[in-house]
């Protein structure tokens, strides 16, 4: 087939062509027609976004460092460049080589996020590749998913042919060099089936078509049905165990705009046994690999002096639960702050140490602080596992406050499990009582308190993933209730579109049933849901209605323990008796220790896969 | 020591912006471990300027930049060295040490020469004819938007010289525009004045234009 490619000269027509544009800094471009097994890669999502994403650099540089293999990138089109191809009647090409999208013979999208769903179909349409894996022929690329969206990817499974579960660095160039050894063996493309049977015996490969589902009279899950007997069941994660032996970027794909998180970034450890029970990264990601302190600062040198970044962020789920978190950022601020070099500390815990820490880092550059108690009472912090007091928030106020912050931001949710008006009254008294710490302390300045309220999704794979999102009617009451009881005038309060957290429970817990209802909005033109200005909620109704889908039945529905789910066959490592067990223990108000520093709470993954917590600080 | 620079933007970095270009020689100048002066405050930035924005989707031959460093350098290694750095399609092509107390490079711009060149057959005859229409005018009046309002200005004041010039058959547009900063004339003006002339307008597409100079102020 042929395919037409854009003039570049039209890029004068949209914002920032630099988007499309590639040729960045670190792109590492090699000829299409001299690689045996080019692959594409996609983030369905704005370049901006794609570009801040680590992971996806990790596999960038992992996967050209093959000398067989090469990784060429592609974004989904904002509007006006989905326009403008469309109106020139152009294909969707890769920023390295500009080659069109379905010439290649593998083709990998990451699953990052439940909104970014339409923008996959966005990127397989300008790419003219027909949307079911069933529809595809032997010259269409095998389209391979993966990310933490893998876990329960049923909405979009019949759109793939294989899903990835679990570290990528390790089953992606396996998977590439099974690729190139059938290739070999046969002297053309293999055979789609052939690959796909081969490549299921590979740990953390799911592929969908091998797994069909069953529903009874009244559409309930029945099971899964294997419809290859060499398939596994259920399809087990692939695990890196010991992070410093995993591949790592040595330099980082540099754009030319400013993108959402422009700066190296260095990844301390991967997994987090904190236990938060709403956390699906906290369950899928399990167990704790640190990196070691040595290799740490070797890379943060290496991405400083191949990218020139002013900023170094210390990425993971819980920065300062690594356990050398003093050292690395002493080590660190020593050699470059004198260069005007910066750190980032995301994810700060809710204690004195680590405002302490944040402060420290602060000398260098100054911004807002951030913190996530995530529940107002006690009551309900005990029950989601959060496990913070009230006495350690009050210290990390006033040792923020001590050390000259006067702009806060809180983190909560609502609609969690047992949440009643006293915990949203909660959560305004603690802001309250944060008020009054202010004005005993007489600091000079206007004092700000940022309240952020989100909105509890159900995700698949953790304690709550039976518990149902509560209406959007009472989500708004609430959201009402929580603003009448604001009194100061120095706190603020921003919420959630109700709708948006809405739809995200729907795909977080959907199943296959749901994937024309995908296709029907975008259809209908539902593009970028997860950005304000271009979600069009009404699309999406509009396409349930249609398909006569009771998306509220997904979102709201109380499911029984005994129940089969649509991500029963894909396995995290957690096992459901251990999800039950902490269920039973939130409803109790009970709290599980974090296995790192507490005994173990038998969540499986560790006995399962032969691993363990690696703790480097610790050894 | 405060540091002169003449540097291109040619190829796919005609497609990053003012901003984005400043980014993208911070970086590669941190890359390049160049001692930059930093300015004080909570948030520490290289002090660094360029002579005259240049809008995105044009190239330019000849862009000025002035850097400080915190110590004396030799300007010739410091230039290969950076250029090791830079992406394609920027490279710093002449490096000269300027007075720290001087004027502001900014302060210093005067005009700039622009080259059209097109994408769209054009008559010769045809582009010859209207530039002679343009130079003939005494007053050329033009609609501009500022800060959301539009406002008419006399264009012919900073329009310092229009030709074209004609290379192995190809015409070009020449254009010698004031882009001081009482009066900054955007090249793009100028092809909206010869559609005035067109009985089918040039699309953005169907031109690139190419900054070949900056001229600036002796004193």
């Amino acid at each position: 087939m042929e395919y037409k490619i854009l003039d570049e000269n039209k890029l004068i027509n949209v914002n920032k062509p630099s988007r499309y544009m590639g040729r960045e800094k670190n792109a590492i471009v090699k000829p299409f027609d001299q690689v045996e097994v080019p692959m594409a890669f996609a983030f369905p999502d704005l370049y901006d976004v794609g570009m801040s994403h680590l992971g996806s650099k990790i596999l960038y540089e992992i996967v050209n460092n093959l000398d067989f293999s090469s990784m060429e990138r592609v974004y989904t089109p904002w509007p006006d460049f989905e326009a403008l191809l469309r109106q020139e009647g152009a294909t969707l090409t890769t920023l390295e080589t500009q080659t069109p999208l379905a010439k290649f013979p593998l083709l990998g999208i990451t699953l990052q996020y439940e909104l970014n769903y339409t923008n996959i179909l966005t990127i397989l349409d300008l790419a003219q590749i027909p949307f079911y894996a069933k529809e595809r022929t032997q010259d269409h690329p095998i389209i391979i998913g993966g990310g933490p969206g893998a876990f329960n990817p049923e909405p979009v499974a019949d759109f793939f042919d294989l899903i990835v579960l679990g570290d990528g660095e390790i089953i992606l160039p396996k998977l590439l060099q099974l690729y190139r050894d059938l290739q070999r063996e046969i002297g053309s493309r293999p055979k789609r089936r052939e690959f796909l049977l081969k490549a299921c015996l590979l740990q953390g490969v799911y592929v969908p078509e091998f797994y069909q589902p069953s529903y009874d009279q009244e559409g309930i899950l029945q099971a899964y049905r294997r419809t290859e007997a060499e398939a596994p069941y259920p399809v087990k994660k692939q695990i890196v165990a010991d992070l410093d032996e995993a591949p790592y970027p040595e330099t980082m794909l540099l754009p030319f705009g400013e993108v959402i998180h422009d700066r190296a970034m260095i990844e301390l450890f991967r997994g987090c046994t904190a236990g938060c029970r709403f956390c699906q990264a906290g369950c899928i990601y399990r167990p704790v690999r640190e990196r070691s302190l040595e290799l740490l600062t070797k890379q943060a040198e290496l991405l400083i002096r191949a990218t020139g970044y002013d900023e170094v962020s210390l990425i993971s789920l819980s920065s300062m639960d690594y356990t050398e978190i003093e050292s690395l950022v002493d080590t660190l601020l020593n050699r470059y702050g004198c260069e005007g070099v910066g750190l980032a500390l995301p994810s700060l815990r809710v204690d004195s140490f680590s405002v302490d820490l944040a402060h420290r880092v602060q000398e260098v550059r100054k911004s807002g602080l951030t913190l996530a108690p995530e529940a107002g009472s006690q009551r309900l912090r005990n029950i989601i596992n959060k496990r913070i007091s009230e006495e350690q928030i009050i210290e990390a106020v006033s040792g923020a406050f001590d050390a000259g912050w006067s702009s806060l931001k809180l983190y909560f949710m609502i609609g969690l499990p047992g949440e009643t008006d006293e915990d949203l009254q909660a959560i305004v008294d603690m802001a309250e009582k944060i008020v009054s710490i202010w004005r005993q302390k007489r600091r000079k300045g206007q004092l700000r308190i940022s309240i952020s309220v989100a909105t509890f999704v159900p995700k698949p794979h953790t304690p709550f993933q039976w518990f149902g999102q509560i209406s959007q009617e009472e989500v708004e009451r609430r959201q009402r209730y929580l603003r009448s009881l604001i009194k100061s005038r120095q706190i603020s309060l921003s919420t959630h579109d109700a709708k948006t957290s809405f739809l995200e429970a729907v795909f977080s817990r959907g199943d296959r049933r749901l994937a024309p209802s995908i296709i029907s909005a975008y259809q209908l033109g539902a593009r970028f849901d997860g950005w304000t200005e271009h979600f069009r909620f009404d699309l999406w109704q509009q396409s349930f209605e249609q398909l006569g889908i009771d998306a509220h039945d997904y979102a709201h529905r109380e499911i029984e323990q005994t129940a089969v789910l649509p991500w029963d066959h894909l396995d995290s490592g957690i096992r459901k008796e251990w999800l039950q067990k902490e269920w039973n223990l939130a409803m109790a108000c009970q709290e599980t220790d974090d296995c790192r520093f507490g005994p173990c709470s038998l969540c499986g993954v560790c006995m399962d896969y032969g691993v363990a917590n690696d703790l480097k600080g610790r050894s | 020591m405060k540091v002169r620079v003449v540097f291109t933007k040619e190829l796919q970095l005609r497609w990053i912006s003012h901003l984005d270009l400043i980014k993208t020689i911070e970086k590669a100048l941190r890359r390049a471990q160049v001692p930059l002066a930093l300015s004080q405050g909570f948030n520490p930035r290289p002090k660094m300027s360029i002579a005259a924005p240049l809008a995105l989707g044009l190239s330019s031959k000849s862009e000025l930049l002035d850097f400080e460093l915190q110590v004396r350098v030799d300007l010739k290694a410091l230039q290969t060295k950076i250029n090791e750095h830079l992406p394609e399609g920027l490279e710093f092509i002449q490096l000269y040490e300027v007075p720290s107390k001087g004027p502001s490079l900014m302060s210093l711009v005067t005009v700039s020469h622009y080259q059209f060149r097109f994408f769209k057959s054009l008559k010769v005859l045809e582009l010859e004819k209207i530039v002679e229409l343009i130079n003939q005018k005494e007053e050329l009046l033009f609609e501009v938007e500022q800060k959301r309002r539009t406002r008419t200005i006399d264009l012919k004041p900073g329009i310092f010289a229009l030709y074209t010039t004609d290379d192995c058959g190809e015409i070009f547009l020449n254009a010698v525009l004031e882009t001081s900063s009482s009066r900054f004339i955007r090249p793009n003006y100028i092809v909206d004045l010869i559609n005035e002339h067109l009985q089918e307008p040039l699309e953005l597409e169907d031109y690139i234009i190419q900054r070949e100079k900056i001229l600036l102020k002796l004193k």
